[in-house]
């Protein structure tokens, strides 16, 4: 992990904040602490998960996805955005055939639903690629 | 038509771990271990990065797979 130590300095100072702000909420101390090291953790897992290449030359982000990386990112998201809208069709199509005492929409439960769906679409599609490419 | 490739013998005959190879072509060793096993057919510009790299043409480090041809 060579030309890094911009980066574990720079991180280091997020999660000190990441614990300041805990702290300013009123968190208790040990609290604070605990989740300051977790980010710290975070940011050592991250850098050696091997998903990213490391790019010394760029100090504070030092990391960036190879073509393999790309390929599944934007996968997992095109299958995300699919089945968003798979499921916004699918409440347009209830609302419209359904009768309003059977199917009361509430707008912003529809978006969160849909959202919420997106995301673990991405993250599962990820996982999967990952294994398979 | 499957892509195959020889890059882990090329890899051994140049005495190359596979972070080594994957630093000198600007990819993650996760990235190398899939193209090995076959798993992920790397761009051109990747291949010939590699070709380089083990320093050999690129057709003999990757190929088309004929006898798979026609499914």
């Amino acid at each position: 992990m060579k030309g890094m130590v911009w980066y574990y300095i720079s991180r280091v100072g997020v999660a000190l904040l990441f614990g300041a702000l805990a702290l300013l909420l009123g968190a208790p101390p040990w609290l604070a602490s605990l989740g300051t090291l977790l980010v710290i953790m975070a940011f050592i897992v991250l850098a050696r998960s091997g998903r990213y290449t490391i790019r010394p030359a760029h100090r504070l982000a030092p990391f960036a996805r190879d073509e393999r990386g790309s390929y599944i990112t934007r996968s997992a998201a095109t299958y995300a955005f699919a089945v968003q809208n798979i499921l916004l069709a699918l409440f347009v199509l209830l609302c419209a055939y359904l009768p309003k005492e059977a199917f009361a929409l509430d707008t912003k439960a529809v978006l969160s639903l849909t959202l919420a769906f997106g995301f673990i679409t991405y993250y599962a599609a990820d996982i999967v690629l990952r294994g398979r490419s | 038509m499957k892509v195959r490739n020889r890059l882990k013998e090329l890899r051994a005959r140049h005495d190359l771990t596979q972070q080594e190879l994957a630093e000198a072509i600007g990819v993650t060793r996760q990235t190398i271990i899939s193209i090995e096993k076959e798993r992920y057919v790397p761009s051109v510009l990747l291949a010939l990065r590699a070709a380089r790299v083990l320093k050999v043409p690129l057709e003999e480090a990757f190929w088309f797979d004929d006898s798979e041809e026609g499914g």
